[in-house]
């Protein structure tokens, strides 16, 4: 407009402008954002399909950068917060406060809470399936049984029809499924069930054999075709077999503190750097790191490394997503308007990958 | 050191390649220097080089430039001393840290630049198929946007809004999140 004293800087093609915004750092989508409120071409170049396709495959193979925590406030009122991670600049299209929630879960880019107290508060649900990239919420209602111990985990519902079915980066839009799995300490015994989003139902209870343990509230993990949960007592974990919908108890290597072999320490499963699982339990001010083989037969120990200090949350659930904006191209100077409703709402392109960390 | 013989990379070392700026400035270079430029390097191969390379697209500020970021990273990759013309993998994994510091220190004076420079560098790097200084240029680029409001980004390159009030509102209002 103000005619400015400089000569205007030399236009680059769309491809040019392309080159430059892929170099964004993943963490940064705001910047993204900015950039396509630079002018009409940049715009151009952030809201097209082809610059998220290669964005994508660039950071294809890359772990997700972690975009938020989820925090849960426990006492007599109950929060789930959304905390930014310190160099993410993702934040949800609308504030993230949950009250009477509790988040729970998060994978290929779900976030899955809770009412709280379980089956209190609100009446009608008992989940609350979140997309903090285009703020969906979606309410469950509550499983079929109601047990005294459980975990429930969300992921893209390809992942039931096998492995490698889906890559996860641009699924979060699509179909989901919550997998239950619950105990009865009264000799009601292990069942699980599936939450199907298509379905909008959860499917009929399948028993298991009773492990006379409880399923712990630490992450579940999902590797290969199988999904698995923790038990409170920490020498055992459940395998739930994504495909059969059965479940198989692992046994866990015996820790050795104080000369004596102890089976009964708080563990926390991962997938590791391969892919594979893995869990972390801490052996004598040892942080140890155990990785399954790769005949699903053994543990071996991985990695030791010195304890550090936990903080005092009680519970975070990492956000590791992809993330990048969609826009409505704006008009060209001489066409029609373009580009928006092919272009859906203003958020596309995110997966979460729980890799463990 | 290369006499006779057929062996174009030891010829390399020794061929110049005279390049011809948008305003008809000659710029001599080694063949090393001047292949770095997938461009040039595709013409040399096609034998279409003699009188001279005329490169329309780059004036001879930014040709000048060009040059010397390809020289000082076609010594990089041909290995220290002249020990060999030849860039051969073992000559480049010999190179040592401290050379490879010593290009970063340049990489880092080479982007001292102002931001049309910067640009018009861009499109030279684009043009002649430099990869290496497409992504240092770039980058250099992705970097300075960071944490910048589309004013600023405007005001730094000197980009005109073309942008209609109704359609920056709208994306403003859909991605309100990125401005706070």
């Amino acid at each position: 407009m103000a005619a400015p004293p400089r000569p205007p800087a030399p236009t680059l093609m769309p491809e040019l402008v392309e080159e430059i915004l892929l170099r964004v750092p993943p963490d940064d989508p705001a910047t993204l954002v900015r950039a396509a409120l630079v002018c009409k071409p940049w715009c151009r170049v952030v809201a097209s399909a082809h610059f998220r396709r290669r964005l994508r495959d660039l950071r294809r193979g890359h772990a997700a950068p972690l975009l938020c925590d989820l925090r849960s406030r426990g006492g007599s009122e109950s929060l789930a917060r959304f905390v930014p991670t310190a160099p993410s600049s993702f934040r949800p299209p609308r504030a993230a406060d949950f009250p009477d929630l509790r988040a729970h879960d998060a994978r290929h880019g779900r976030v899955l809470l809770h009412t709280y107290p379980y089956g209190c508060g609100h009446p009608y649900f008992a989940f609350l399936v979140w997309d903090p990239a285009t703020d969906e919420r979606r309410e469950i209602p509550r499983p079929p049984r109601y047990p005294d111990s459980w975990k429930a985990t969300v992921l893209c519902a390809a992942t039931t029809a096998g492995a490698g079915v889906c890559d996860h980066i641009d699924c979060h839009r699509g179909p989901f499924a919550v997998v239950f799995v619950g105990i009865d300490a009264d000799g009601g015994g292990m069942f699980s069930c599936v939450y199907s989003s298509e379905a909008a139902a959860w499917s009929k209870p399948v028993p298991a054999e009773d492990p006379g343990d409880r399923v712990g509230w630490e992450r579940s993990v999902l590797v290969g075709n199988a999904l698995y949960f923790v038990l409170e007592d920490g020498d055992r974990i459940l395998r739930y077999d994504l495909g059969t919908r059965e479940i198989s108890v692992v046994e866990l290597p015996f820790v050795r503190i104080n000369q004596m072999f102890s089976p009964l320490e708080p563990i926390e499963l991962t997938t590791m750097e391969d892919g594979g699982l893995g869990f972390v339990r801490v052996e004598e001010s040892r942080l140890c790191i155990w990785s399954r083989d790769d005949e699903d037969v053994g543990w071996a120990l991985s990695k030791a490394r010195k304890v550090y200090e936990g903080s005092s949350i009680s519970c975070a659930v990492p956000y590791m997503n992809f993330c990048n904006p969609v826009l409505r191209a704006p008009t060209t100077d001489d066409g029609p308007r373009a580009g928006a409703s092919s272009q859906g709402r203003s958020w596309a392109g995110s997966n979460l990958l729980s890799q463990g960390k | 050191m290369a006499s006779a013989g057929s062996g174009d990379e030891k010829a390399a070392a020794a061929a110049m390649i005279t390049l011809i700026s948008s305003d008809n400035e000659k710029f001599e270079v080694t063949e090393a220097t001047a292949t770095l430029s997938q461009t040039i390097r595709h013409m040399i191969e096609d034998g279409c080089t003699d009188g001279g390379v005329p490169l329309p697209n780059v004036t001879s500020k930014i040709l000048a430039r060009v040059i010397e970021y390809c020289k000082k990273h076609a010594t990089a990759a041909a290995g220290e001393e002249g020990s060999s013309s030849s860039f051969s993998d073992a000559a480049f994994l010999e190179v040592d840290r401290a050379f490879l510091e010593e290009l970063e220190e340049f990489d880092d004076a080479f982007l001292e630049v102002d931001r049309a420079t910067l640009f018009d560098l861009i499109l030279a790097a684009n043009y002649l198929d430099i990869k290496g200084l497409l992504n240092l240029t770039c980058q250099k680029v992705a970097d300075s946007v960071k944490g910048k409001t589309p004013e600023q980004i405007r005001e730094m390159y000197n980009i005109v809004n073309d942008l209609t009030p109704e359609e920056e509102a709208e994306i403003r209002r859909e991605t309100q999140w990125a401005f706070e």
